[in-house]
Order: C-alpha cells, then structure tokens, then sequence
C-alpha cells in the first residue's frame, strides 16, 4: 500500500515537471501571452494527466511569479507590467555587476572554461532565441562562478523576465529591427577578460556597461512596441 | 467559474501549513538539514499531500529548503553560509539605500525615523529585535521604489533571522541595539536625498552586523 502510493507520487512528480517545463516555455517565449488563462481542466486534458500534477505545476510558476491566481482561483499567465520595467532594469544592473564582482574573484579554472564556452555559444548566435539562449548560459555561468546560490537565484529570475521583455517585444514586428544589435559580443568579451584577469572592479564595470546596453535597447524596443500595439489594444 | 468550496479549503490548508513551517524554520525548532518527509508533515498537520507539495514548493523557492535527490531538506546555516549572506546584505543593503535616497517620499521617511526608534527603545528580546528589524529593512525597501528588490530584502531577512538565532541564540539581547546610531545616520541620509551617504551608513550597518556575527 506505501509502496504503491511512493509510486503514484513519483509518476506525478513527473508528469507536474513535464507540464511546468512546457509552461515555463510557453511563458517566457510569449506563446502564451500574459494574461491568459490557465485553466486545470483544459490543461489536464491537453497534457493527458489528472489535475494534480498540473496544479502543482501552476504553483511552482505561480512561486516564480510567472502566474497569478486570481481571487476566483483562476490562473493566468502573469501580466507583463510596463510599471515594473525600471525596477527589472536596475535588479539585473545590480546582478550583473554583483556576479560579475564576486566571478572575478572566485572563479576556478573550470568556470572560466565554462564561461568562455557560454560566450562562444553566443557568439554562433543567429536570432533572437539563440541570442536569448546564449546570454542566459552567460550570466547563469558567471552566477555560478560567484559560488551564491541566492545570487544564482537572482540571475535566475531576471533572465526569466528579461526573456519575457524580449519575447514579448519581438512579437511585435515592426519593433524587431533594434533586436539584431544585441548580437554585439563586446561587451561580453570584456566581462570575460576581467574575470580571467581577476579584475573585480573591472569586471563589474563591464557588467555594468553590458547591462545598460542592452536596457537601452529593450526600453527603445518597447517604447516603439507600445506604439505599433495602442490601436490593438484599443479595439480589444 | 463555479465556486469549489473544496478546493479554497485546500487552499487555506496549503497556506496554514506553509506558515507552520516557515515559522519552525526561522526560530530553528525545525534545524538546519533536517529531511522532510511528506507523510510526517501531511500528519503533523493532518492534511492530505497536495497542500503540503505546494507548501514545500513555496518554501523551496523562497530558499528556505532545497531540493536533493527527490528530498526536502532545510537549508543549511553555517559559517560558509554566513559569508555569502554578508556579502549579499552588503550590497543589497547598499543599493536599496541608494535607491531609497531618491524615490524616497516624506512618509517614507517618517515611516524609517518611527521604525529605528522601535529598535531603540524596545528591550531588545529576540522575537522583538526581529521584528523590528523585518520592519525598518522592509520600509526601506519599499522606499526605493523597487519591488524586486523588496523581495529580495525579505528572502535576506528570513536568513538573517536564522543565521542570528543560530550564532547568537545563547545571547540574552539582539545585537541590533548596538547599530541604532548607524541606522539613524542611514535614514539622514535618505532624508536629505544623499546616495553616497545612505550607501556609506547601509555598508557600515552591514559590516556592525559582520562583526556581531563575528564574519569579520
């Protein structure tokens, strides 16, 4: 009888890391737009399982921030909120810089083969995915080499939103012009040179700089996609 | 959609227990890499699995419990631990300080000036010289007007408070009455709108509580 039951739950823990990693992707490449909504019964029947492993998977976005659970119980896809983007420009600010600080002084040899392998990755970049992709292995890498598991945390989640931001705008066509311009590798470059050095100021200078590039570009991307969407949202 | 009155129980189930344990891991009654089976918790509070899975997930993402080999494990208060908390408050506190200097209102002020003159005149016993801690660095927070960093405030001060009880438990007082004169120069700093300074005394308050840790 307890083994059986070890066993449902296994199968559930699985099938709840089934359906919140496909979310999780949907989410943040805003195929499933922000607010949405996700509704247990629809979702128990799109993935084929019962409704608790989907709730539990909703928790954990829900724990992410990535959903919201309205007062009715219902679930949707958080909203994008416009007002909390400086807040988002100035936490990754801070985590880049951080990161990159405390990388410098920490990281072993293995971490900087890592780090080198993540920008080269980027560097092969061709769009916005592998773009977004390689950027993330880059600032998770660095994370890492700080030896913070909070900090890693951190990074985590202002990638996670940043993806959102940049999913989000790309989706707006007209807005993604700016977008290839964040190839640029430059700024990566230098940030890897600094912590190969164990430059620590150096290297959050560089963070610093890398971090405000790519705000630039984001807030100039968004103000356009907010835009090219008013009349959208007028109709809507 | 219909009203579940089953589920919003099960709901309140889930924040009941998140809350049961949340408590027992800050005052560590529950102690640092201690496992948590399901079927204990599901007992000790009486519910079925699904509200405790959801608690646990809240706590795990909150970092008050990881996640190995399947397993639910407090998280760990050691010296190890004790460093990178310093370095993180260091800079946390440093950069909300900063931010709070300029988006700061009047009633924020007011708010700080209030919230350090309860850790002055309060006696210092532990579950108070807590809580007013939670309120000054949550006020200050709110102050810099960035809502990602209010969280990351509060996942600093959960471990604050496990780090404190369990280095300084044996202490009759908080340590905190020691840096009210700090605090103070913090929220002259963000009265007079001064970055540097609010910076400078969120350092200095950060490395008063290195010290009384005894990290430096």
């Amino acid at each position: 009888m307890d083994e059986l039951a070890l066993d449902i739950s296994q199968t559930e823990r699985t099938a709840s890391a089934i359906v919140y990693d496909q979310l999780r992707a949907d989410i943040l490449s805003a195929r499933l737009e922000p607010g949405s909504v996700l509704d247990e019964r629809l979702l128990a029947q799109r993935f084929g399982f019962s409704r608790s492993p989907i709730r539990e998977a909703l928790v954990r976005l829900w724990a992410e921030q990535l959903v919201q659970t309205l007062a009715n119980r219902t679930s949707i896809v958080a909203p994008f909120d416009v007002v909390t983007l400086p807040s988002y420009l100035v936490a990754r600010d801070f985590v880049y810089r951080l990161g990159a600080r405390l990388a410098a002084q920490r990281r072993t040899d293995i971490d900087l083969a890592r780090i080198e392998a993540a920008l080269l990755a980027g560097e092969a970049a061709h769009d916005l995915n592998s773009y977004v992709e390689g950027n993330r292995r880059f600032h998770l890498t660095i994370a890492e080499a700080a030896r913070m598991p909070i900090l890693r945390q951190w990074t985590r989640e202002v990638l996670d939103r940043g993806q959102r931001v940049l999913a989000l705008v790309a989706s707006r066509e007209a807005a993604t012009g700016g977008l290839h311009k964040m190839g640029d590798q430059d700024g990566h470059e230098a940030i890897l040179a600094a912590i190969r050095a164990g430059d620590a100021a150096t290297a959050e200078e560089a963070a610093g700089i890398d971090a405000s590039t790519l705000g630039e570009l984001v807030a100039e991307a968004l103000t356009q996609a907010a835009i090219v969407s008013l009349p959208k949202a007028l109709h809507a | 959609m219909k009203f579940e009155p089953i589920a919003t129980s099960r709901l309140t189930e889930s924040v009941r227990v998140y809350a049961g344990l949340r408590d027992a891991i800050l005052d560590l009654s529950m102690p640092p890499g201690h496992t948590l089976d399901e079927r204990d918790v599901c007992a000790r509070f009486g519910v079925s699995r699904s509200p405790v899975r959801e608690a646990l997930l809240r706590l795990t993402t909150e970092g008050l419990i990881r996640l190995e080999g399947g397993e639910s494990i407090v998280g760990d208060v050691s010296p190890k631990d004790l460093e990178t908390f310093m370095a993180l408050h260091f800079y946390l506190a440093g950069m909300v300080a900063r931010l709070a200097a300029t988006a700061r209102s009047s009633r924020d002020v007011t708010r700080l000036g209030i919230a350090n003159a309860e850790l002055t005149t309060t006696d210092m016993e532990w579950t108070k010289a807590m809580a007013g801690l939670r309120v000054f660095r949550l006020t200050l927070a709110t102050a810099s007007g960035n809502s990602i960093f209010s969280t990351w405030t509060l996942q600093l001060l959960d471990q604050e408070e496990r780090l404190s009880r369990a280095l300084l438990g044996s202490a009759s007082h908080h340590p905190t009455i020691a840096t009210s004169s700090i605090r103070r120069a913090i929220v002259d700093a963000i009265s007079r709108s001064d970055p540097n300074a609010a910076e400078h005394a969120a350092g200095q308050e950060s490395n008063a509580l290195a010290i009384a840790f005894g990290s430096k």
